[in-house]
């Protein structure tokens, strides 16, 4: 055999176990490849610096599982690992935990742990710590966004320092998936885990000045190879329009967040942007479902035919997002997406019949409450239904205010606000089941609550084989466009711009920017 | 001169008593709720429990006055808190940043000084010429231009087009002098041109007065260079209302900071005081407040004892 073709064959077996291992159904559990194995960096020496870009807002704190802000997702695998996570084809795959199985109806899961891990600080990492951090997430008292997707498990039991027992309430095939976000934290020193960020990740904190800067660099310790930096800093910058300045000017090598209207002027000198494959987050606007005139379904519906989609996606967002017209929380470009759904088309003669129907006389005031100095794009969308709205005779106050005022007119659901829409962003998981759960009683601030929704979306992660759930997820999705508890405008996800130098850093469908194995040149 | 330095402290503390009880309801009385803030809308099914645990976290459970009494009794202990959100406490918090504020406002009072004083004796030397005019209008541009307007041209102009200093960041004086006087030169500019306008118009005024004095005509008579009158006569006189107007500057640099170190990404106290306003962190709030009330009394109580010694007859005026 020649040096070519034995090239091609182990080119060809290479490809054939990476496809194998990505494709093997998660709940028969699966062990690592040997490039899972060295998962995290696959660098042999760290090199270079990178200067990454947050506008508006700041890193507050580091502990990972009571995480409020998307703008520090980056540092969820920086600084932590799971014990699963995402590769880049949103596959589940191994990252703290080497293989997993359940029982056959989907209500226990063991999972065997790597023991090559230790914590920044030196302490080995055991099962012990993933039960105090799953049993931590599942407090009440802790403000954790992760529990939502894990709420159902029961116990968590060391069997040994290496092995876990996993007990759910009820069958779902998904707790891998729902163990991505539970981050393995060091909980043995939860007081100051916020300042210290102490996990088993590549990188570890050097300096931290909160809502300012924030410098991390590698951890000793780290399992997985070499972190491939010597240097990551984290940069607060005052609004977009300086993050911009700044990373032209050469100050900062990664943006997040960029609006689409800057990303034309961006678009010379080597600068590209990352492309996540799939979409899940999206811009919506919130009603209140129980206070008027939005409990009436027909006003609801009215405004979703007010809505002008594609004008919106022009103007807000440069043409880059995808409409929602079904109005599904799950992105029109997802294999997910049910093509069924019949479409809010832009239909203003119709808006106005069924806000009639529901009693919204002319001249009523709409408010439209959006966040000031951030989402600018929240405020193009409104004055496009601004002035649609005056043509049927209704009116739209639009009102901006800082973080703390916005969330609290309608945060945590439950809360009243008639006639009034508020702007929001999802930032969905790229799982149709747990991007629903947004539209779920107790979950989603419109207070809306369908029973057979409900009961859809307890059944959904239950559901082993893909075409069944699929058929969950179209039913679900029919339910939600046809009752809209929320107005879903467009699919999009954070854009991030990158100087050249940078290579390896990407972005997943739920918008989380990935600098695990990032490098820099020259 | 011992009583009036005792009755201008007394009625200093108890001036920062006052203004630590309007603080502290002036922060209970705007919109918003650290507890919601520290949810951060994305973290879904709360329950009545979750928010009540962390109000008990947070101490926000108890009644405002006792949530006072406590505030005060852990200051008078030299426990200021933590930060609601960080963790950190909130004395960690300051030190981590008062350098970066103190060298933006000992700069930017350079700057201001540099400029004022020159400009304000050039005018008094050659008034109504040219020259008096356009440091007139200096002053009075400098004081009508909103702060981050001079930051944002600053940037563009000197950052970005000419690529001449950096547009943000501060690097610890003591790590690498050259580096922190570079990145803190532009934001001390745009801070020091209104602080030049202020003392400019104060010490103008001050000049054009005493130019019409007796001493003043006697010192002329004696023959002395215009040049030699205004230095050594005019400009000592002319200080008194400028050192008094010492508050006012410090006031100026106090609020001026805020604006400032948000516009150039200056981790100083002022971007911390306004990250505490948006995210309705109480305790760091309150004793950046305090803290800046603070340093408005002082300088005030120490223009007033300084002017005691200055001019004798505030001391004869304040004992009888």
């Amino acid at each position: 055999m020649s040096v070519t073709k034995k090239v091609l064959v182990v080119a060809l077996l290479a490809l054939f176990a990476t496809t194998a291992a990505a494709t093997l159904p998660s709940a028969a559990g699966s062990a690592p490849t040997a490039a899972q194995r060295v998962a995290a960096t696959g660098c042999t020496s760290s090199k270079g610096s990178i200067m990454y870009g947050i506008a508006g807002a700041g890193v507050s704190q580091l502990d990972p599982n009571t995480i409020n802000f998307a703008g520090q997702a980056p540092l969820q695998t920086l600084l932590y690992n799971g014990l699963t996570r995402y590769d880049r084809n949103m596959d589940v795959v191994p990252d703290l935990a080497t293989s997993w199985s359940s029982s056959a109806d989907l209500k226990t899961w063991w999972f065997n742990l790597r023991k090559d891990v230790k914590y920044s600080s030196g302490r080995q990492f055991t099962a012990d710590d993933v039960r105090a951090n799953i049993l931590r997430v599942l407090d009440p008292k802790v403000p954790s966004q992760q529990r939502a997707n894990a709420k159902d498990i029961r116990s968590v039991r060391a069997l040994n320092p290496y092995r876990l027992r996993i007990k759910l309430g009820s069958p779902s095939a998904l707790l891998p998936n729902a163990l991505v976000d539970i981050k393995m934290s060091d909980t043995s020193d939860v007081a100051n885990l916020a300042k210290s960020g102490t996990g088993t990740g590549p990188y570890k904190v050097s300096d931290f000045v909160p809502n300012q800067s924030l410098t991390l660099v590698p951890n000793p310790f780290h399992f997985g190879g070499k972190a491939c930096l010597q240097k990551i800093q984290f940069v607060r910058e005052p609004d977009p329009t300086a993050m911009v300045t700044d990373f032209r000017a050469g100050n900062l090598d990664m943006i997040w967040q960029v609006r689409p209207t800057d990303v034309a002027a961006l678009q010379s000198g080597g600068t590209y942007f990352l492309q996540p494959k799939g979409v899940s987050g999206a811009h919506v606007w919130e009603l209140d479902t129980t206070s008027p005139p939005f409990d009436d379904v027909r006003a609801r519906q009215a405004l979703s035919y007010a809505i002008d989609r594609v004008t919106m996606n022009k103007a807000a967002f440069s043409g880059l997002a995808t409409p929602s017209l079904g109005n599904s929380l799950i992105s029109a470009t997802s294999s997910a997406y049910n093509k069924k759904l019949k479409p809010y088309t832009f239909n203003l003669a119709k808006a106005k019949q069924l806000f009639d129907a529901a009693g919204v006389k002319p001249g009523t005031t709409f408010t439209f409450w959006a966040l000031a100095g951030r989402r600018d794009e929240w405020i193009t969308m409104a004055q496009i239904l601004q002035q649609d709205l005056e043509k049927i005779g209704l009116n739209l106050s639009i009102q901006r205010s800082d973080v703390s005022t916005w969330l609290s007119k309608f945060f945590p659901a439950g809360k009243k606000y008639p006639n009034t829409i508020i702007g929001n962003y999802f930032s969905m998981p790229p799982n149709p089941t747990f991007a629903m759960k947004q539209g779920q009683f107790g979950s989603c601030e419109c207070n809306w609550k369908n029973n057979t929704f409900e009961l859809w979306a307890a059944k959904a992660p239950g559901v082993k084989d893909l075409t069944e759930r699929q058929k969950v997820y179209d039913t679900m999705q029919q339910i939600f466009s046809a009752y809209a508890p929320v107005m879903v405008i467009a699919h999009q996800t954070n854009i991030v711009a990158v100087q050249k130098r940078v290579s390896n850093a990407w972005e997943d469908a739920q918008g989380n920017v990935h600098l695990e194995e990032a490098k820099v040149s020259g | 001169m011992f009583k009036y330095v005792l009755r201008h402290v007394v009625s200093s503390v108890g001036l920062l008593f006052l203004s630590s009880i309007l603080i502290f309801l002036l922060m209970r009385v705007i919109p918003g709720d650290p507890t919601i803030t520290k949810l951060g809308g994305t973290i879904k099914e709360v329950d009545v429990e979750t928010l009540a645990s962390i109000r008990r976290q947070l101490g926000l459970d108890k009644s405002i006055p006792e949530q006072y009494v406590s505030w005060i009794a852990g200051i008078a202990h030299g426990d200021f808190g933590s930060s609601y959100f960080s963790q950190f406490p909130v004395t960690t918090l300051i030190e981590q940043r008062v350098g970066a504020t103190l060298e933006l406002a000992i700069m930017a009072m350079l700057i201001g000084i540099l400029i004022a004083v020159p400009a304000s004796v050039a005018g008094a030397i050659w008034p109504n010429r040219f020259l008096d005019w356009a440091l007139s209008g200096f002053a009075a541009v400098g004081i009508a231009i909103p702060t981050f307007v001079i930051g944002i041209v600053l940037i563009i102009v000197l950052g970005v087009e000419l690529n001449l200093l950096p547009t943000q960041g501060h690097v610890s004086f003591l790590k690498d002098p050259v580096t922190s006087v570079r990145t803190a030169l532009l934001p001390s500019i745009t801070l020091g041109i209104g602080v030049a306008a202020t003392i400019m118009r104060i010490l103008r005024a001050s000049l054009m007065e005493i130019a019409s004095a007796s001493f003043v005509r006697t010192a002329k008579g004696k023959g002395l260079l215009r040049r030699q009158v205004v230095v050594r006569h005019e400009l000592p006189n002319a200080s008194i209302p400028a050192i008094t107007a010492a508050g006012i500057i410090v006031a100026h640099l106090v609020g001026g900071a805020v604006i400032v170190e948000y516009v150039f990404a200056r981790p100083g106290l002022g971007s911390l005081l306004v990250d505490s306003v948006f995210q309705r962190d109480y305790g760091v709030l309150q004793a950046l407040v305090l803290l800046a009330a603070a340093a408005f009394i002082v300088t005030s109580l120490l223009v007033d004892v300084l002017l005691g010694f200055v001019d004798p007859r505030l001391r004869t005026e304040t004992s009888s």
